[in-house]
C-alpha cells in the first residue's frame, strides 16, 4: 500500500520535471549560445561552453551604440511611471473611497469607462495628441503615457481600502496632522501589501510593453530595450548572435526583480487583489 | 460655525486636489482621444487633415457587411478569433490542473523550482518570445540543426513561416507564457483550504487522488468559474501583441485575430475609417459579453467579477 503510493508521487514528480524541462529549454538555449562563437552554436546548439566558452559576444552586444542608452530609458521609463502610477493613484483612490457622494460615484465609473476605451480606436487622435505636446519620440513622453495608465492600480486600492480603518486617520487628524502628511505617514503604509501587487504587475507591462514605444519612438537614441531586440529579430537581421546577449541582458533585470518579488506574488494574490 | 464649515470645504477641496492629476490624465489620454470615433463616420484618409474628410455616413458599417471581399475577410478573421479564444476557454482548466499537480509535490525547494520556472515566461515581453522561438526554430536554429544531425529531415522545415497548425502553435506559445501565472491564482487559492478537511479526510481512509477529487477540485471551482466568466467576457479580445510579433506573410492568413485586423487595417493600409467602425462594433459586442458573462456569474454563483 505504501510503496504503491510512493510509486504514484512519483510519477506526478517526473511529470512536473518534464513540463519544468520544456520550460526551461528555451533559457537554457538562450543562455548557453551566448557564450559561444556562431559557428559553435551552429554545430552543436545545447552543448555547454566548456572547451569553447567565449566572452566576445557580450563585448560586441555591450559596446553597440545604442546598447547603453536603451538600457537607461528602459529602467527610467519604468521606474518614474510606476512611481507616479503609485502615487497619484493611491491618492486618488484614497480620496474617492473616504468621500462617498455623487461626485466620487460619477470619478468611479468616469475612472471604470475610461479603462475599458479600446486603445485601437484611438490611436491617431492620441499620435496627433502626443505630437501637439511635444511628448512624441521622447522619453519624458513614454512617461506621462504610461502613468495615464493607473486605472489598474486605482481599482485595486479602492479594493482594498474599505478594509482599511479609518480610525487612525481620525487619530492622526486630532493630533494636528494635516491631509498629505497624515495620508502618507499614517494610511499610504497600510496599503503595502497592494501597493507591492501594483508594481509587480505594472513593472511587467511597462518594461515589456512593445506596442507603445514602437508607435511613438522613433530615433535610435531614444529606443527602450525591447525596441532595440525587435528591431535586431528576423529572417534578415545581420547581427543575430549578438542580439542573444542583449535578450539575455533585458532578461536580467525583469528577472531578478521576479525573484526579488516572488513571494509577494501570491500574498498579494490573496490579499484581494483579484475579487473571486 | 462658519469656521467649521469653511474648514470642511477646505478638506474636500484637498480631497479633490488628490484626484485631480489621476483626473486629467485620464481625460487627456482616455477621452479626449475619442473624437477618434468620428473618423468612422467620415471617408478619413491620414495623412491628409481630418478637415478635407468627407461625410458618409454608415457606408463603413455598410460595407462591412455588404462587400464580399470584406466579408470574407472579416469571415475568416472571425473565425481565427473564435477559434484561438474556443482554444483558450476550451483548455483554461489547464492551469487549475497544474496548481493541484504542484502542490501534490511533497519536496519544497523542487516545488518552488518547477513554480519559479513556469512563471518566469510571464514575465518576458511577447518581442522576446518571438525571438527566442525564432533562435529555436528558424532555419538555422536549433530544432532544426537537431533533425538534420539525427538523419530525421533532409531540409530544414519552416516551422515559423509555415500556415499550418498557426493556431495551435500560437496557443502553445501562449500557455508556455502564461502556464505558471495563471496557476498562482489557484495556488492561493488552495493556500485558503482549510488544512482539517483533508486531515478528516485522511483519518478517514481517503487516497491521495481522492482527496484531490472531493476536496481540492472543489474549492477551486468558484474560482474557476470567475476566471472562466472573465474569459467569455474577453472573447472577441485575444490581445494584439503575440499575433503581431508572430505574424508574417506566409502565416498571416490564419494567424490574424480580430484585434490584429484592426491595427493592420488602420496602420498596414490604410483603411482607418473602416478600422474604426470595425473595432467600434467589436467593442459594443465584447461590451454585451461582459454584461451578459457578469450576469450568469451574478445568477449562478451569487457573484459579480464588475
Amino acid at each position: 500500500m505504501i510503496s504503491k503510493r510512493k510509486k504514484g508521487s512519483y510519477i506526478g514528480e517526473l511529470l512536473m520535471l518534464g513540463v519544468c524541462v520544456i520550460f526551461f529549454i528555451p533559457f537554457y538555449y538562450l543562455i548557453v549560445n551566448t557564450f559561444k562563437l556562431p559557428q559553435d552554436a551552429t554545430a552543436s546548439p545545447l552543448a555547454l561552453p566548456i572547451k569553447t566558452f567565449t566572452l566576445e559576444l557580450y563585448q560586441k552586444a555591450l559596446a553597440s551604440i545604442n546598447f547603453w542608452s536603451s538600457f537607461r530609458n528602459s529602467i527610467v521609463i519604468t521606474v518614474v511611471s510606476v512611481v507616479i502610477i503609485i502615487v497619484i493613484g493611491s491618492m486618488a483612490s484614497y480620496a474617492i473611497n473616504r468621500r462617498q457622494n455623487k461626485l466620487t460615484r460619477f470619478l468611479f465609473f468616469y475612472f471604470l469607462i475610461g479603462f475599458m476605451v479600446p486603445a485601437q480606436t484611438t490611436l491617431i487622435p492620441l499620435f496627433n495628441l502626443m505630437s501637439g505636446m511635444h511628448l512624441q519620440n521622447s522619453v519624458i513622453g513614454m512617461i506621462v503615457l504610461y502613468s495615464s495608465w493607473c486605472n489598474f492600480g486605482m481599482f485595486m486600492y479602492q479594493g482594498f481600502l474599505g478594509g482599511v480603518p479609518k480610525d487612525l486617520e481620525e487619530a492622526a487628524r486630532i493630533d494636528g496632522a494635516n491631509l498629505w502628511k497624515m495620508f502618507w505617514k499614517v494610511v499610504f503604509p497600510l496599503l503595502k501589501p497592494v501597493t507591492t501587487t501594483i508594481i509587480i504587475f505594472d513593472v511587467m507591462w511597462i518594461w515589456n510593453d512593445f506596442m507603445m514605444p514602437y508607435l511613438f519612438i522613433s530615433s535610435s537614441e531614444k529606443f527602450t530595450l525591447i525596441m532595440e531586440v525587435y528591431k535586431g529579430v528576423g529572417q534578415f537581421a545581420n547581427n543575430w548572435t549578438v542580439m542573444l546577449c542583449t535578450m539575455v541582458i533585458v532578461l536580467i533585470p525583469i528577472t531578478i526583480f521576479y525573484l526579488f518579488m516572488q513571494k509577494h506574488i501570491i500574498a498579494g494574490i490573496t490579499s484581494g487583489a483579484v475579487k473571486g | 460655525m462658519k469656521l467649521m464649515k469653511d474648514k470642511k470645504k477646505w478638506h474636500s477641496f484637498k480631497l479633490f486636489l488628490f484626484i485631480l492629476p489621476f483626473l486629467l490624465l485620464v481625460l487627456l489620454f482616455s477621452y479626449y482621444p475619442l473624437y477618434g470615433w468620428l473618423y468612422a463616420f467620415y471617408d478619413y484618409r491620414p495623412p491628409r487633415p481630418f478637415s478635407d474628410a468627407e461625410f458618409v455616413g454608415l457606408k463603413w458599417f455598410k460595407s462591412l457587411v455588404e462587400n464580399p471581399i470584406k466579408i470574407a475577410q472579416l469571415w475568416q478573421v472571425l473565425k481565427n478569433t473564435f477559434a484561438m479564444s474556443a482554444i483558450t476557454l476550451g483548455t483554461s482548466w489547464l492551469p487549475m490542473l497544474f496548481a493541484v499537480f504542484l502542490n501534490e509535490i511533497k519536496c519544497v525547494p523542487f516545488r518552488k523550482f518547477v513554480q519559479t520556472v513556469t512563471t518566469l515566461p510571464n514575465f518576458i515581453s511577447w518581442v522576446l518570445v518571438y525571438s527566442v522561438a525564432f533562435s529555436l526554430f528558424n532555419s538555422t536554429g536549433m530544432m532544426n540543426t537537431l533533425l538534420v544531425n539525427l538523419g530525421i529531415i533532409e531540409k530544414p522545415i519552416l516551422f515559423l513561416q509555415s500556415s499550418e497548425h498557426v493556431w495551435l502553435t500560437q496557443w502553445l506559445w501562449l500557455t508556455w507564457k502564461n502556464l505558471g501565472w495563471a496557476a498562482i491564482m489557484y495556488i492561493a487559492a488552495i493556500s485558503g483550504i482549510d488544512d482539517e478537511l483533508f486531515q478528516a479526510a485522511k483519518v478517514d481512509g481517503a487516497t491521495r487522488m481522492q482527496c484531490i477529487r472531493y476536496i481540492t477540485i472543489p474549492s477551486l471551482l468558484p474560482t474557476f468559474f470567475v476566471l472562466l466568466m472573465m474569459n467569455i467576457g474577453n472573447f472577441l479580445s485575444n490581445g494584439m501583441e503575440q499575433y503581431y510579433v508572430f505574424q508574417n506573410a506566409f502565416n498571416k492568413e490564419h494567424i490574424q485575430v480580430l484585434d490584429l485586423y484592426v491595427y493592420n487595417l488602420a496602420m498596414g493600409s490604410g483603411s482607418y475609417s473602416v478600422s474604426v467602425a470595425l473595432s467600434m462594433l467589436k467593442s459594443a459586442v465584447s461590451l454585451v459579453l461582459l454584461v451578459v458573462a457578469n450576469a450568469v456569474s451574478k445568477a449562478t454563483r451569487g457573484e459579480s467579477f464588475l
